[in-house]
């Protein structure tokens, strides 16, 4: 009841600032994160750098968390009027989403699968809402493997409730790129370790994308010590995944994610509709690999620095 | 010994076969009776998965040695290879290692030997799968045949080539054979093979795996028919089945059940011969097995196993009325009975970034019950006991060194000290050379020292023969192993494997006719005594090329010279000088699979029989892989020996013919 009237309230409100939002005035960006973490204040500070080397300010950043948006954030937006709300992570977005703002929105920071479930329930308000996803282009992590193991060309999955909406786009763009892909679904973290043996019996490595089911911090350790024991290696999705076992991870940094905000917010302000940018996937990104995983199974994958710059060295492959 | 006493079976061993069936059922009950997991509402994916620190899963004391770095030469049998190879029988795999002899002694008796030595019983390699024994403490060596084992069911071999003690226990002597089964979750739904081919081959095997969450598990059934030779009365029926449960209880801990059992009559005996006329020899060969594994806080780990093994051979002959001993039918008893009860603890302790500590204790009890050969009705035990320790120290990313010994104790023997010793130095990325120190001991088996097989030549036993009697006082045979090995990755898809050995083996338990302490004229046995010793010299070499990963080809070349204080050259002419095998596998395309592979070998005898003349076998496999509806399919020709005729084990009776079959497998959900 009391989400529903303050709903309507800021609705009201905000339809209202929307029609009436002046165009000259330096735009307030309103920036979400879920709480104070050190993350976030890592990609803030990026963000924060990458707008002080503008010498015309014509972007003012007010921070705050989920928590304070809730509780008088619709409010305080009335006042402030932003011309932008940005969010970090996916509990933040969550938050802002749910009050359907007539606001652009740029959700950052978060898995691809989650802005998709958000934006498909955020219905007709999907023309203000775009996104910078935390997770790498498939095609990335595909050049990846072929750049440091060039002749392990079958790749295994294992893909959840989450991850599985892509699987066509995942086959196709594997295709692409002449990489022989065998998928196994399950729907249940039970079935990680049988699938993880079937999956792993005609191929060379495991691609491991996150899945809120089945593919996370719970089951790490099992999928990392199934694989090993099955002697394949892991690409990961983090660098924590590499420290704990996974072969190599290309991954976006928190001032990696920063940076490109910042960037993408000034390209808005220098086009004539101020529109957003189209959802896509971090330009900046990490390689981190495990020299001890990787003597221990005798591969020889290269080293990280000189994998990123390699996979660097193509960025328009990397388009979505 | 009255026969008929002999044929009422005792009550003791038929509960404790009952005991150990109603010790498997229940695992597989347990099985099916998981709960379906709930459906529950996904939360939507955070960006702290990418984020969150994870714990170091693969912590120093988790991860494998890799192949460079291990103390010893490895060759490793992949399925991929087991399949391209034609193989029907798991013995055959093993003619791709370089330095390996395998030969049919008749249609159900393999011998493998590995830098010759080996008679009938080749007792002097150690031969595990999943870590348990198949070592048989009666008369030593293996019965591959009594294997309750498909060859669908492996995942890998490991052929340690070299003694080592100190990680695979008590005669781990000139080489040892480490078989890895398929995990019970690698093969959801089922599988169905059947073979048919010339002299008798029918072969089935049937498996379905199933499981739900952390609990999954294989039952494989299977049949295995052929008439041996062809020319003589060893075919052999073999039903076995096996069935492996593994759970994870908890995040930290891997339990693992599995359990075996291999039956059917085995064809023995000549024509014409009037105590070993033809005859059925029942083998029953059954084992249970539980492997626990649990992983520490701090990154270390510790694992237990236990295991039963059970092998019986029942074979009793009353041979036809000998005209020489007035028309007196002469009982004969084969029967053997062995046992072994086996547990083992072990411990892995990373000690900071490059040390690693492995150390463990265990116990075994064998009970051998030969009433034939041993001259007791009782069975006889052996206890034995062993402590191990090792340590791997990457003293620089380039160099590592491993050390270790493994102290042991039998009550036969009393105690013994097996140490080793290997440094590892990559001298440049991809190539690294090894020189090692290994030692170890063989235990003798229980008719070697405690042999005594008197046959009756009359109603009372007045007259009789002797054909065994063990003086006994043995001491376990050593070997003191040096080696010079070469690891290096040529290109990318070539990998070679060089290795000079030096094998000093003293103390050579060899038997003989001895004479006993008895009044009668004829007072001449089989004695055995440590006798002999052998200096066993020469190279092996490996390559590997892998341009595809349906295209292989794998050589292996072995030189060996064997010198030794022998008599009749029993030791020295027991391993060929030169043997060259040849494995190539392509995939011609839309899942047409051809395979070749070739042996060669110079002449050798096996220990106490004829030599065999220079060898020389071709084997090829053509297979297709198909789909019908929802099972994938393959169907193979197989010809074995095409080359023709092939002494395999001596000349006089084992001559292996060519030999065909076609197979057919589904695997479906």
């Amino acid at each position: 009841m009391v989400c529903a009237l303050r709903r309507l309230i800021a609705l009201t409100a905000f339809a209202a600032v929307f029609v009436s939002w002046p165009a000259a005035a330096a735009t307030e960006v309103l920036v979400v994160v879920a709480q104070q973490s050190p993350a976030y204040e890592e990609a803030l500070a990026a963000l924060r750098a990458r707008l002080a080397n503008v010498p015309d300010k014509v972007l003012a950043l007010r921070v705050m968390t989920a928590e304070e948006f809730s509780d008088s954030g619709p409010r305080t937006t009335d006042r402030i009027l932003p011309g932008l709300v940005v969010t970090l992570g996916t509990d933040a977005a969550a938050t802002v989403l749910q009050y359907k703002l007539p606001i652009p929105t740029y959700c950052t920071f978060l898995p691809q699968a989650a802005y998709a479930a958000l934006a498909n329930a955020a219905g007709r308000e999907r023309a203000h809402l775009s996104a910078l996803y935390l997770d790498q282009p498939f095609i990335r992590q595909l050049r990846l493997i072929r750049l440091a193991l060039p002749e392990r060309s079958r790749v295994g999955m294992v893909l959840g409730p989450d991850s599985r909406k892509n699987e066509r786009e995942l086959r196709r763009i594997a295709a692409v790129a002449r990489i022989v892909l065998r998928v196994e679904q399950i729907s249940d973290e039970k079935q990680l370790v049988g699938a993880l043996h079937r999956v792993l019996d005609d191929t060379d490595i495991l691609l491991a994308v996150p899945d809120a089911l089945v593919f996370n911090r719970r089951t790490a350790q099992s999928m990392l010590l199934t694989t090993y024991r099955l002697g394949k290696p892991v690409a990961g999705y983090s660098r924590a995944y590499v420290t704990a076992g996974a072969l190599f991870a290309v991954y976006s940094t928190p001032s990696q994610i920063g940076r490109q905000i910042g960037e993408e917010l000034l390209a808005m302000q220098n086009k004539a509709d101020r529109s957003l940018p189209a959802a896509g996937y971090p330009r900046y990104f990490s390689v981190e690999v495990n020299e001890r995983v990787a003597h221990s199974l005798g591969i020889e994958p290269g080293r990280a620095d000189d994998l990123a710059r390699q996979l660097a060295g193509n960025v328009t492959e990397d388009s979505p | 010994m009255p026969v008929a006493n002999e044929l009422s079976r005792p009550v003791i061993p038929a509960a404790r076969r009952l005991f150990h069936v109603t010790l498997a059922v229940p695992m597989f009950i347990m099985a099916l009776s998981v709960p379906p997991a709930g459906a529950a509402e996904p939360p939507l994916l955070s960006e702290e998965e990418f984020l969150a620190e994870l714990p170091v899963v693969l912590t120093a004391s988790r991860l494998a040695q890799p192949q460079a770095e291990a103390p010893a030469a490895v060759t490793v049998i992949d399925r991929q290879m087991i399949d391209a190879s034609g193989a029907r029988n798991l013995s055959e795999v093993f003619r791709m290692v370089p330095g390996f002899q395998v030969g049919f002694e008749n249609g159900h008796r393999h011998v493998v030997g590995y830098h010759g030595l080996a008679d009938e019983f080749s007792r002097r390699l150690q031969v595990l799968i999943d870590g348990r024994s198949v070592y048989l403490p009666s008369f030593g060596g293996v019965s591959w045949s009594d294997l309750p084992l498909a060859l669908d069911d492996i995942e890998r071999i490991e052929v340690i080539r070299g003694p080592n003690a100190v990680t695979y226990g008590a005669n781990s002597f000139l080489a040892i054979i480490n078989i890895t089964t398929r995990h019970s979750a690698a093969d959801r739904g089922g599988f169905v093979r059947a073979t048919a081919g010339s002299n008798g081959i029918r072969d089935g095997v049937l498996r379905m795996a199933s499981g739900n969450g952390d609990v999954s598990y294989r039952l494989t059934t299977g049949y295995q028919q052929d008439n041996g030779y062809g020319q003589r009365n060893d075919s052999r029926r073999i039903t076995f089945m096996n069935g492996r449960m593994d759970t994870r209880p908890g995040e930290r801990d891997d339990i693992e059940l599995q359990f075996g059992y291999n039956e059917g009559p085995r064809g023995r005996g000549y024509a014409g011969s009037l105590e070993n006329y033809p005859h059925d020899q029942e083998i029953t060969s059954r084992f249970q097995q539980i492997r626990w594994r649990h992983r520490l806080d701090s990154g270390d780990e510790v694992a237990a196993q236990f295991y039963y093994n059970h092998h019986e051979s029942d074979e009793q002959v009353l041979s036809l009325p000998i005209p020489a001993l007035g028309g007196f039918q002469v009982p004969i008893n084969y029967d053997i009975r062995s046992e072994r009860y086996d547990a083992e603890v072990q411990h892995t302790v990373g000690l900071g970034e490059s040390l690693r500590l492995v150390w463990g204790a265990g116990a075994r009890l064998d009970l051998v019950e030969w009433p034939g050969f041993l001259g007791s009705t009782e069975p006889l035990d052996n206890r034995y006991y062993r402590l191990f320790a090792s340590i791997e120290w990457r003293a620089t990313p380039r160099l590592v060194l491993n050390a270790g010994a493994m102290a042991e104790n039998s009550a036969i023997t009393g105690s013994d000290l097996s140490p080793r010793l290997a440094v590892n130095y990559q001298f440049m990325p991809g190539h690294t050379l090894r020189a090692g120190v290994s030692s170890a001991t063989r235990q003798p088996v229980i008719i070697e020292e405690k042999g005594n097989a008197r046959f009756c030549l009359n109603a009372t036993c007045s007259l009789f023969d002797q054909s065994f009697y063990s003086s006994g006082n043995l001491v376990p045979e050593r070997i003191l192993a040096n080696e010079l090995g070469y690891l290096g990755r040529l290109a990318p898809t070539l990998t070679l494997d060089l290795r000079l050995f030096r094998d000093h083996v003293t103390r050579l338990i060899t038997g003989f006719d001895g004479f006993y302490d008895d009044s009668l004229p004829d007072n001449e046995a089989t004695d055995f005594r440590n006798r002999d010793k052998a200096m066993i010299t020469g190279s092996e070499l490996q390559l590997h090329w892998q341009p595809e990963r349906n295209s292989r080809v794998i050589l292996g070349y072995a030189n060996v010279r064997i010198e030794s204080n022998d008599l009749d050259a029993v030791y020295s002419e027991s391993a060929p000088r030169n043997s060259v095998s040849l494995l190539g596998l392509h995939e011609l395309g839309d899942g047409l699979l051809a395979s070749a592979a070739f042996y060669y070998q110079d002449e050798m005898r096996f220990v106490d029989e004829h030599p065999i003349g220079v060898l020389r076998r071709l084997d090829l496999r053509l297979a297709q892989r198909f789909h019908l509806v929802d099972a994938q399919g393959e169907a193979a020709v197989v010809l074995q020996n095409v080359l023709g005729k092939q002494v395999s084990y001596n000349e006089e009776d084992s001559i292996a013919d060519r030999a065909g079959f076609l197979t057919i497998n589904f695997r479906f959900r």
